[in-house]
């Protein structure tokens, strides 16, 4: 409901992120940005695909193909709209760059989020609804050829490139714009955020759960477990696609090859490491293993740049043999629990956008 | 109308007949038990009535209505719950929750107004909230209420499992083997829980148990299978001297004393 405690929430959280995407675009370094903003992205990602993998047990490798539908779906929409639906683009959205530049970017850059998120959804919907028969290894397998699908159907399509990757130079002079700011990208975080944990504290996230748990019981109880699981799988490839737009306005080109099974596995890998069905673990886990090849690459040195990814898997290694539940299980890091009782919370408070007390008596 | 009704119901996987033209009629009210050696067939028969299993012939009506063939949570839905052999709960849950779960399937807030929260939501989840707590109650399990399932003794996992049955709202329970593993304490408050429960909620409760004393003590009409087929029926009196009982649990030469002595 619209209390007015709910509208100032949402008003706060969208100024304290205007406000960080004015102050961080002017004042961090390059390479900070960029790992700042990639981190982001790749929170949406493994949040989302914790709503499948984690929430209802559905074991999905091929998240990445969703991210590939959405990014392909807002590039193609921002580069060929340009000028037909959204007027004269800016070339950045970033703050850097003036306000007005965001302002004008931002009609188009909702269009394409929303464009990107509702692809990908209608095509984890027709995915899903055949595979989510399946259980365990045979839909991983299917949801492995899915990814590999979408990569062989991209570099088929000339009209976004083909195998060279699309930077959006079909019509001459005109390229992916720059519009994801860090607004952008964050306040996607926390939509998908506050939209998990909505999920996960609620009764109708515990059928979700349950399917999880023990499929045959749910379906007993009378938990439709096939809508759960494709409500599930859409719910899970929207956002997956609304951070493939966020990917291509950001790095203003994609490739088929940025969103192969490699790069399903990294977010898989982002999922197990924070705790299978643990939204904080998962926003965790894509920070620190975004994070950590960056700051290898600066602190190991020149010399030892090239050991960059043994130490990356080698410490991969010890914390699954240290924690293999997960950082955080699946359980929840909580504010209030750290702090005594005051509000709620996620990462950074970030999921306070909250008016029922209905989490407080849960974990 | 009889609250359930088999009709010549057969089930068969491959070559093997598990359950072989078996018809039987339940009315409102029903206290009845199904006995049966290993592999007779008993499991299974909760089973078609779930939606587990279709029947591969036969038919199987509750309330008059045909529901072979539909799928498991339309028949929940319906009115027709369970509890599992083998335990099955949802072991990294609540206890609450699991109670919970059961009793949201009855709410249509929606993953739209989950998501956004709406004041039909909340009031959909103080519902739900209450009526689990309720139960949890009636059940003697609310002090464990925040404790994961897993963790649960025995006994309390299969009261549990009773507890989750019932925020089906279910017009017809199904017990398969609820006093598995449970002391002579536990059995005997178990046999008064299930005639408080088709007391008290109008129930009609259709159980699976070995333990004789279970069965013969709450059941009032009792159905014998062996090899997926009836043999017998009629009240636990009648079943413990029906000679054919007792030369399919015993053998044919052992005499009547054994099954007596068995069934104390």
């Amino acid at each position: 409901m619209l209390s007015l405690r709910r509208i100032l929430t949402v008003s706060a959280t969208l100024g304290i992120l205007l406000f960080l995407s004015f102050f961080l675009e002017q004042r961090l370094q390059a390479v900070a940005f960029r790992v700042v903003m990639l981190s982001g992205i790749a929170v949406v990602m493994a949040v989302s695909l914790n709503l499948i993998n984690g929430f209802t047990g559905q074991f999905s490798i091929g998240h990445a193909g969703f991210q590939a539908v959405g990014a392909y779906a807002a590039a193609a929409l921002t580069v060929y709209g340009h000028n037909r639906i959204f007027g004269n683009l800016p070339r950045s959205g970033q703050l850097p760059d003036t306000l007005q530049g965001f302002l004008l970017g931002a009609p188009a850059m909702i269009c394409a989020l929303l464009a990107g998120g509702l692809f990908a959804a209608v095509v984890g919907y027709v995915v899903g609804l055949p595979s989510l028969r399946l259980k365990g290894d045979y839909l991983a397998i299917v949801t492995l050829g899915f990814g590999e699908i979408i990569r062989v159907a991209v570099e088929n399509t000339e009209a976004v490139g083909g195998p060279r990757g699309f930077t959006g130079n079909i019509r001459e002079g005109i390229y992916i714009p720059n519009l994801t700011s860090f607004f952008w990208v964050y306040l996607m975080v926390v939509v998908v955020v506050v939209v998990s944990r909505n999920l996960r504290f609620s009764v109708q996230g515990l059928q979700y759960l349950s399917v999880r748990e023990d499929e045959i019981a749910a379906q007993a109880m009378g938990v439709n477990t096939t809508r759960v699981k494709v409500n599930a799988f859409v719910l899970g490839a929207f956002f997956a696609g609304v951070a493939g737009a966020l990917y291509a306005h950001f790095e203003q080109s994609v490739s088929p090859t940025s969103f192969g099974f490699v790069r399903s596995f990294d977010f898989v890998t982002m999922v197990v490491l924070g705790g299978l069905g643990s939204i904080t673990g998962s926003v965790l886990a894509a920070v620190v293993l975004t994070a950590l090849p960056e700051i290898l690459r600066s602190s190991l040195g020149a010399e030892f740049n090239q050991y960059r990814l043994v130490a990356y898997a080698l410490l991969l290694i010890l914390l699954m043999l240290v924690r293999p539940q997960g950082i955080f299980g699946r359980g929840e890091l909580r504010l209030d629990r750290l702090f005594g009782r005051k509000g709620g919370g996620g990462p950074a408070g970030r999921d306070n956008v909250e008016d029922q007390p209905a989490a407080t008596e849960l974990r | 109308m009889p609250v359930l009704s088999l009709q010549n119901v057969t089930k068969r996987f491959g070559g093997l007949v598990a359950v072989n033209n078996v018809s039987l009629t339940l009315e409102k009210g029903d206290l009845a038990g199904l006995i049966g050696p290993n592999g007779a067939g008993k499991t299974t028969i909760f089973n078609l009535l779930t939606g587990v299993y279709a029947p591969t012939e036969g038919s199987i009506q509750f309330n008059g209505q045909e529901i072979s063939g539909r799928k498991p949570h339309q028949i929940a839905r319906l009115g027709v719950c369970r509890t599992f052999q083998n335990i099955r709960l949802f072991p990294d849950l609540s206890v609450l929750d699991n109670v919970r779960t059961a009793a949201s399937t009855h709410e249509q807030t929606g993953l739209i107004g989950t998501v956004l929260r709406t004041a039909r939501f909340a009031r959909a989840e103080g519902e739900v909230t209450a009526e689990a707590k309720r139960l949890l109650g009636l059940l003697n399990l609310n002090h464990l209420e925040n404790e994961d399932a897993r963790n649960l003794p025995y006994g309390d996992q299969r009261r549990l499992e009773i507890a989750r049955a019932l925020a089906t709202r279910p017009e017809l329970l199904l017990l398969d083997e609820p006093a598995a593993g449970m002391n002579p304490q536990e059995s005997g408050d178990l046999m008064r829980l299930i005639r408080r429960l088709r007391d008290e909620f109008g129930l009609t409760i259709l159980l699976i148990e070995h333990d004789m004393t279970v069965v013969m003590g709450v059941c009032e009409e009792i159905t014998v299978l062996v090899y997926g087929q009836p043999i017998a029926r009629g009240t636990p009196a009648d079943i413990r001297n029906d000679p054919r009982v007792i030369e399919a649990y015993l053998g044919s030469e052992d005499s009547e004393a054994a099954l007596e002595t068995e069934a104390a």
